[in-house]
């Protein structure tokens, strides 16, 4: 007798539970999206070149004992056409690790430098400084090549007296070259970074430090740099997958000693031969940006919205 | 392993250099004060060692056989050069004691440039004045910029040559069907701002015929979102040229009736909205709405994806990455992040969007490039095209086909959505969650659905936001390389300004290289001025 009235509610309330279970239905299936081909290319790479060109990756469970590990063995194998990954890789590491390091050491003294200290044009030198940010690394390429291959000259007109500005340091096509490039592109943002951080800081603590005669370079070393850790790691994950994930700087300065993604690039342009040995090299190259995102996310998320979110 | 180990070596060696002249600097700014030629000492040897080694490089020394010989080839003329300079220097500073007060202003005025002064020369040295020095070479004569003389000859050559810019097939813009159903979602977003509005401040008259008014709309709407998915789905499954509603769609929308009418239409609301300019009675409308905000979004989309995938050049090619990447990336962000608030396992999806940002975009071109993989006969082994096989269609070359001209972009700008979707996201959520409680209490408190505090409370909040990570994003895909280089280096007119200026380079053309990197610079300066311009509100 009830049964009449009853019947209406649940089919409403299925219906709101419908409604209400969709976003995690959309969102999830954005998620399986942007994972699969991720996991398509490392299913992949333990495939074998007869089966990856007769059949999708996702046949793979079909047959688990075809999976192998003869793509990594050979990429991390020597030989006359390729070098190992190793070397690749040491080549990475050699890159990113100073390329790292030194922005963050220059930045950080200049983030103090500009939140803490009085001086005329500090605003406006700030505000050059960091509207870089959205300066394209292009300009900068054909002139730093340059620079690092020849020096500087500057050739007076009339004159025609040429005088040397800069040495040739005969840096050119050598890591270092790639550093101090990566520096340069890297500081405004670091300088961002890391002032949004440093002028949070309560003024009381400087003030006290410096009633007790503390001298800037102690506040800087004692105060400021504990309490900007957190900025220091937020900027250093950022610096790190950007230096790791290059392609372009290190291909336009470098023609030996390359990274893994020029030696990647490459390998993509052989078509045909050593076709199957990229998704091994692609996963090996993503390997540490991905531990490192997500062992250090939290770190990531901070920088990106200290870079983008005033304040 | 020889390069692992020297790189350790130089770096020690070099942050201890680093670390040594930066102490040192500020040791030497400390002793203004209270030691004033040991001061006047260390600016010496500064300028000693400047000028010695300027003397050393340039031969300046006479090639005597005292100066000339050994000395002249090594280290020793710029060491005695900073030597003399700081004896020269503590002499004068001993003569010359400035008074206590002026001391300690010198103290003060250098301190801060002790700090910020590395970071500086850093970016003056490596990116002002390359830049200054790229616009200088993209105006001199031959390909290594050494010939005298400037010409403008690099610029013209970009600007006249057809597959770097043309507005050749300009009229067709308007008969793209694209571009006409953009318009028609601009006029329904205007009438629905004015109906809007109106049903809030109108008269009755005026919002009975506002509530029929947006009946029409939401019909309209719905055709004008329908129509064109289904369109990319249809011609997705088949060949563009064979697909029925493709067809159909083109018979109606590129009839000479539907332009007419949509034609009328926007000069009919042009017409409404001059008169009452005319008359002096301010037009209320209310493009906060979310039905007139989305179909104004959705038509300024639909109308540059209409006019940029007509025209076909380099230039325009950069431009469409730039508006496909940042409008998507933003939208579907947005739209993750006011979902995700609502869904299970947000956190753990939300990780999961945001991975590919950590992926290189050498390593995204190769993923999606087996994505969109095709084999000429036989099993599709990329998903895209074996999903296409298992429904009967037949498969395609996203990359490569010449019928997929010019949307064969798209797939590739697609990955760059793919990688910077989960950073709009997470900045997104993060302002979302920022908006005061307060302000959605009140608005529920005043009876607003979710919708409506979506719309009218939270987006004007998080609207600096959007700002930003559209800009951010500007200026991350207008140089886009990565990606072209390593899917079709260019081909098929899928070519970019980078790409352009990397061969350039490649083939040691450096000044034409250069002019292509200022062109690039270009497209960019609007959102530089924009920035420097808030960043100076900031400061104040």
């Amino acid at each position: 007798m009830t049964a009449p009235a009853t019947i209406p509610p649940p089919a409403g309330r299925r219906m709101r539970q419908l409604l209400g279970s969709l976003p995690t239905w959309v969102v999830w299936l954005v998620v399986l999206l942007w994972t699969v081909p991720t996991f398509g290319l490392f299913v992949s790479s333990f495939r074998k070149v007869i089966d990856i060109n007769e059949s999708g990756w996702w046949t793979a469970w079909n047959d688990l004992d075809n999976l192998t590990f003869q793509n990594y063995r050979d990429i991390f194998r020597e030989t006359a056409a390729q070098p190992s990954m190793w070397e690749f890789a040491l080549n990475s590491i050699a890159i990113v690790v100073p390329a790292t390091i030194i922005p963050i050491a220059v930045a950080a003294f200049a983030a103090y430098g500009f939140s803490w200290m009085e001086f005329r044009g500090r605003n406006w030198l700030f505000i050059a400084l960091v509207s870089m940010i959205a300066l394209p690394n292009q300009m900068a390429f054909v002139p730093l090549l340059q620079l690092f291959n020849n020096g500087a000259r500057l050739t007076i007109p009339g004159l025609d007296w040429t005088f040397v500005l800069f040495p040739d340091l005969g840096i050119g096509n050598t890591a270092a070259a790639v550093w101090l490039t990566h520096t340069a592109f890297g500081l405004p943002l670091a300088v961002l970074l890391l002032h949004n951080f440093i002028s949070q800081l309560p003024r009381s603590v400087f003030e006290a430090a410096r009633i007790d005669g503390a001298s800037h370079f102690t506040i800087f070393w004692r105060l400021v740099l504990p309490l900007a850790r957190p900025a220091l790691a937020a900027f250093a994950v950022f610096q790190f997958l950007w230096t790791w994930n290059d392609y372009l700087i290190a291909a336009v300065l470098l023609t030996d000693n390359e990274p893994m993604t020029v030696a990647l690039v490459n390998l993509v342009g052989e078509r045909g031969s050593n076709f199957q040995l990229r998704f091994a090299s692609a996963f090996v190259i993503m390997v540490i940006p991905l531990i490192v995102f997500f062992s250090l996310q939290r770190h990531f998320v901070r920088g990106l919205l200290a870079g983008s979110v005033k304040g | 392993m020889d390069q692992f180990i020297t790189m350790i070596i130089t770096v020690v060696v070099s942050l201890a250099a680093a670390a040594i002249v930066f102490v040192g600097a500020d040791r030497a700014v400390d002793q203004a004060v209270p030691r004033w030629p040991v001061f006047t000492g260390a600016v010496g040897a500064v300028l000693g060692l400047v000028l010695g080694a300027a003397a050393q490089h340039n031969g300046w020394l006479p090639a005597g056989p005292g100066l000339g010989g050994p000395l002249k080839a090594g280290w020793l003329v710029i060491l005695a050069g900073a030597a003399a300079g700081a004896a020269l220097g503590a002499g004068a500073g001993r003569m010359l004691q400035p008074s206590l007060d002026r001391r300690n202003a010198w103290e003060s005025r250098l301190r801060p440039w002790v700090f910020a002064g590395p970071a500086l020369a850093f970016v003056a040295i490596g990116l002002v004045i390359p830049g200054l020095r790229t616009v200088f070479l993209s105006f001199k004569n031959g390909p290594r910029g050494r010939e005298p003389g400037f010409t403008l000859e690099h610029y013209t050559d970009i600007f006249t040559d057809d597959e770097y810019f043309t507005v050749e097939g300009w009229a067709q813009i308007f008969t793209s069907r694209l571009f006409i159903a953009g318009l028609a979602a601009a006029v329904v977003a205007a009438a629905a701002a004015w109906a809007s509005a109106a049903r809030i401040v109108g008269s009755a008259k005026q919002i009975a015929v506002a509530g029929r008014l947006m009946k029409a709309l939401g019909l309209a709407a719905a055709v004008l979102v329908v129509a064109p998915i289904v369109g990319f789905v249809e011609s997705l499954a088949r060949d563009p040229n064979q697909s029925a509603i493709m067809d159909v769609l083109t018979v109606i929308v590129s009839s000479r009736v539907t332009l007419w009418v949509v034609v009328v239409l926007a000069a009919g609301s042009l017409l409404v909205w001059m008169r009452s300019r005319i008359r002096r009675q301010r037009m209320e409308l209310d493009w906060g709405a979310p039905s007139s905000s989305m179909m104004l979004a959705l038509g300024a989309v639909l109308l540059v994806f209409g006019a940029l995938s007509t025209l076909h050049a380099v230039v325009w090619n950069n431009v469409w990455w730039v508006v496909t990447v940042a409008g998507l990336s933003t939208a579907l962000g947005l739209m993750l992040a006011v979902l995700a608030e609502r869904a299970r396992g947000e956190r753990f999806a939300k990780t999961l969007i945001f991975m590919p940002m950590a992926i290189s975009m050498v390593g995204a071109a190769v993923i999606w490039d087996f994505m969109y993989e095709v084999q000429p006969t036989g099993n599709q082994t990329g998903l895209f095209n074996a999903v296409l096989q298992g429904l009967g269609f037949s498969s395609r070359g996203f990359f490569i086909n010449a019928t997929m001209i010019p949307w064969n972009n798209f797939w590739i700008m697609f990955i760059m959505v793919w990688i910077q979707t989960g950073f709009a996201m997470v900045v997104l959520s993060a302002a979302i969650r920022a908006v005061p409680d307060e302000l959605l209490e009140a608005a529920r408190v005043d009876g607003a659905s979710e919708t409506q505090s979506f719309w009218r409370v939270v987006m004007p909040q998080i609207r600096p936001t959007i700002i930003v990570v559209v800009t951010t994003l500007i200026v991350i895909v207008t140089k886009v390389f990565d990606l072209v280089k390593a899917t079709t280096n260019g081909a098929n007119r899928t070519n970019v300004l980078a790409n352009e200026m990397f061969d350039q380079l490649r083939d040691r053309n450096f000044t034409s290289s250069s002019a292509f990197a200022v062109v690039l610079l270009a497209l960019v300066v609007p959102v530089m001025v924009f920035n420097i311009r808030r960043m100076q509100k900031d400061l104040a």
